[in-house]
């Protein structure tokens, strides 16, 4: 067997995992900045109470759980990309699967810290595991999350071993020892011999499978958190495949702009991550927009129709109340990323846009939001009728043509496109999650309607929470390839066979 | 077994308050500052407010709008909520129909405040705290299950309460009664808001006794709950005014 | 209208989900399951012996 490995496929896989360089530092560094005041804050939370939160009665949750499920929703990333591309056989997923995997895994552990974080009691968690009652959905969502948990972390590891044991054979002499260790210990005696090699794809094969039911579950039964209260706004029965339809949807979004943050960090990636995976997920993408806001428009128009007395509130503050910036906000998001999407699928050719037409595009974005703020932000001035109506014209008129104006950079940028897109994707879905917990919340049957907007701790830990996940990203893709160097080379055969 | 059942007359409550501020004495509930209160955070387990909390725009602008006042302790469900999301058992129903609260195990998830549709459950957001003179007067009962805190004693910060039917003065009058060697009698027992109630609106009992007060008014026609139809099966009635 | 407790079989479903600490062994025994599994799945694929003991660096085609 001739090695489809070559010298440079080592040089740019290999050897950056070895050099501890400033631009290793520089990032580590300022991921350390931007997550320690979070750290602080969280350590005076402990000593003094959740009273340093904006959490009221009966707003009883907020922030960490919108976190909490959005960081849960994130991680379907990894299972559906990886196991059911796997399954199916698809062989541009080759470059990827490895980033993927490993952001369920990460974005799962970082899902459980807002747990922890949100408890009045941390130190009594051991109770979860004494005195747990199957009865409690929170004890379904554990379960569920723990599970979950092992096995992508048990299929990352699996996909990871002949990695392993090719870094533990290409270690250079000046590596440090223990690292050298590390991977020997770690790679079990991998030798790669067709015995192992069979028994490693079945297992991966399987491992698959049993994913994607453990996938739907964890996502369905964080629904049921919601769903099984008497609530109004989540006593939906659809709210569990809305959750995992959002699930996917944004980790996709986490997953393009993973993948894009790891080809700018090291340009060589660029030669295995090419276009070819950036359009053909960006298909699935559009797809799962189009789900998702068949989701959206049911669970809305269902409830607008139906004007139950106890319900309505909840949905008429997401309509036109105080909820309806974000609501509102969140569609339009979604709407923006769409057009970018489908934007990005009719040029056969990218042609440079005309520079006036990207000008008004920048311009028209601008007005844009301006308007859109003047709106959210309920200006006594421009509550008039007659002002409003035109505001609401002006705001649907510039975004329009930001989009249109913007349509040709789109086109002649894939990947800042897809990332533009993917930032949008995971903001308004975060946006989705706050739109599902806070007008409940705040509007409860029998208590008067309060507020909630996240105080420094809440927005502190949240930074944190994201500077934790990447990180653990980027720690990590130092000890191991972020490409998967054994499907890459598996792929060049297949390619070689077929006559390529 | 007993099913104990608080039933409140609307037609003779004043909205005095003076429920509340018994409960509060009795139960030792932490007090917090005019800021906190606006933001929400003030614990009363047993709360007077007027219904309908929100004024749908057909019931009128105010001040003309048809409104009266509820005072609201437990509801102590028979089908509740927040026991059923409990994940490790903090709250739960005893065998006489009370759902009692145990601080000593509770995770402070918070699971049980949002499942409550009656919203009759508090957090403690803060360490309790009593301002000046008010520690002195704290109720000194304290009822321990099992090595567990569930009485009136101050929690601690980060856990769940509410009202238990002051479920330490039924421990306390069943003491007394065996002490005394003889049957303890339903009557014995009240809570400190039905003690306390100056309008004499409050009634308490036991509602498996046909004989019972209680039970005799809960088949008046005036007879109804908080939202009845939220699947929890609220055990406190109310007697509605008219 | 309420489920009819009376009967055994709910009687028994009562004491599962409300019994504390049947929950934590449940899941419990889940997760140990489900190391075990990992656990073995591992041994199983590195303890492959192979006639020729030329290492591959990636999956045969077949």
């Amino acid at each position: 067997m001739q090695p489809i490995l070559t010298a440079q496929d080592r040089e740019n896989l290999v050897s950056p995992l070895f050099k501890f360089d400033r631009q290793f530092w520089m990032t580590i560094a300022a991921l350390l900045v931007v997550t320690l005041p979070g750290l602080v804050l969280y350590v005076r939370q402990l000593f003094l109470g959740l009273g340093v939160t904006d959490l009221n009665r009966p707003v009883f949750w907020g922030a960490y759980l919108v976190n909490f499920i959005f960081l849960i929703g994130i991680s379907m990333a990894g299972t559906v990309i990886s196991a059911v591309l796997h399954l199916l056989h698809v062989e541009w997923r080759r470059p990827i699967t490895r980033i993927a995997e490993s952001l369920t895994v990460f974005g799962l552990m970082t899902a459980g810290l807002q747990i922890i974080m949100d408890m009045g009691r941390p130190d009594r968690l051991i109770n979860t595991l004494l005195y747990g009652r199957l009865q409690a959905p929170l004890m379904w969502d554990i379960a569920s999350l723990t599970l979950y948990l092992l096995t992508a972390s048990f299929a990352l590891y699996l996909q990871l071993l002949p990695d392993i044991a090719f870094m533990r054979d290409s270690t250079p002499a000046n590596a440090p020892t223990w690292r050298k260790k590390l991977y020997s210990t770690l790679s079990l005696g991998w030798r790669g011999n067709k015995e192992q090699w069979a028994r490693l794809e079945k297992a991966i094969t399987a491992v698959s499978v049993i994913l994607i039911p453990i996938g739907v579950s964890l996502h369905t039964v964080t629904s049921w958190l919601f769903s099984t209260t008497v609530q109004p706004g989540w006593k939906s029965t659809i709210l569990g495949p809305y959750f995992v339809v959002g699930a996917i949807y944004s980790g996709m979004g986490l997953l393009f702009i993973a993948v894009a943050f790891a080809t700018q960090y090291n340009h060589h990636l660029k030669g295995y991550i090419t276009d070819t995976f950036y359009k053909n997920l960006g298909w699935i993408f559009i797809v799962m927009s189009f789900v998702w806001f068949y989701f959206t428009l049911n669970e809305t128009l269902v409830v607008t129709t139906e004007q139950e007395t106890l319900e309505f509130p909840v949905m008429a503050a997401k309509l036109f109340g105080e909820f309806a910036p974000a609501f509102w906000g969140m569609n339009l998001l979604m709407v923006a990323t769409t057009w970018i999407l489908i934007a990005l699928k009719l040029s056969a050719k990218p042609r440079k846009n005309p520079l006036f037409k990207t000008a008004t595009g920048v311009v028209m974005t601008v007005l844009a939001v301006v308007t859109f703020l003047a709106l959210a932000l309920n200006f006594p001035a421009l509550s008039e009728p007659f002002v409003e109506l035109g505001l609401l014209i002006a705001f649907i008129v510039f975004f329009i043509l930001a989009l249109l104006g913007l349509t040709g950079w789109f086109q002649a940028h894939l990947i800042p496109s897809t990332v533009i897109a993917s930032a949008f994707v995971l903001f308004g879905m975060w946006l989705e999650r706050w739109n599902i917990l806070m007008p409940t919340l705040t509007h409860a049957r029998i208590i008067p309607y309060t507020t909630y907007f996240p105080t420094v701790t809440e927005i502190a830990l949240t930074i944190s929470t994201f500077g934790i996940l990447t990180l653990i990203f980027v720690v990590f893709y130092k000890f191991f390839p972020s490409v998967s160097i054994w499907e890459v080379e598996a792929g060049r055969a297949v390619e070689m066979k077929n006559g390529g | 077994m007993a099913n104990w059942c608080m039933v409140i007359d609307l037609e003779k409550c004043v909205a005095c308050q003076g429920c509340s501020i018994a409960c509060r004495m009795e139960n030792n509930t932490p007090v917090v500052s005019p800021e906190e209160a606006k933001n929400g955070r003030a614990i009363r387990w047993n709360d007077v407010f007027p219904l309908p909390v929100h004024i749908a725009p057909e019931q009128g602008e105010y001040p003309n709008v048809k409104t009266h006042y509820a005072t609201r302790p437990c509801m102590h469900c028979e089908n509740a909520p927040c026991v059923k999301t409990c994940p490790v058992q903090a709250t739960y129903i005893d065998e006489e129909g009370i759902v009692r609260q145990n601080y000593d195990r509770c995770i402070g998830c918070r699971f049980c405040t949002v499942s409550c549709p009656y919203g009759v459950r508090y957090f403690n957001w803060y360490a309790p705290q009593w301002e000046g003179t008010l520690e002195e007067h704290l109720n000194p009962d304290k009822l321990s299950v099992n090595g567990s805190l569930e009485g009136p004693a101050p929690r601690p910060v980060g856990v769940v309460e509410k009202c238990t039917y002051c479920v330490h003065r039924l421990v306390k009058a069943r003491e007394r009664a065996d002490a005394e060697g003889r049957e303890f009698r339903a009557d014995e027992y009240m809570p400190a808001c039905v003690q306390t109630c100056t309008g004499k609106a409050r009634y308490f009992g036991d509602l498996d006794d046909p004989d019972s007060t209680v039970s005799q008014l809960s088949k008046s026609l005036r007879a109804t709950h908080l939202l009845e139809d939220s699947g929890a099966h609220p055990k406190t009635l109310y007697l509605a005014e008219g | 209208m309420n489920f009819p407790m009376e009967k055994p079989l709910f009687q028994f479903f009562y004491w599962l989900v409300n019994t504390p600490g049947i929950g934590s062994v449940v899941i419990g025994l889940l997760v140990g399951a489900a190391v075990t599994i990992f656990f073995l799945t591992l041994r199983w694929i590195v303890s492959a012996k192979n006639e020729s003991e030329e290492a591959l660096p990636f999956p045969p085609q077949h």
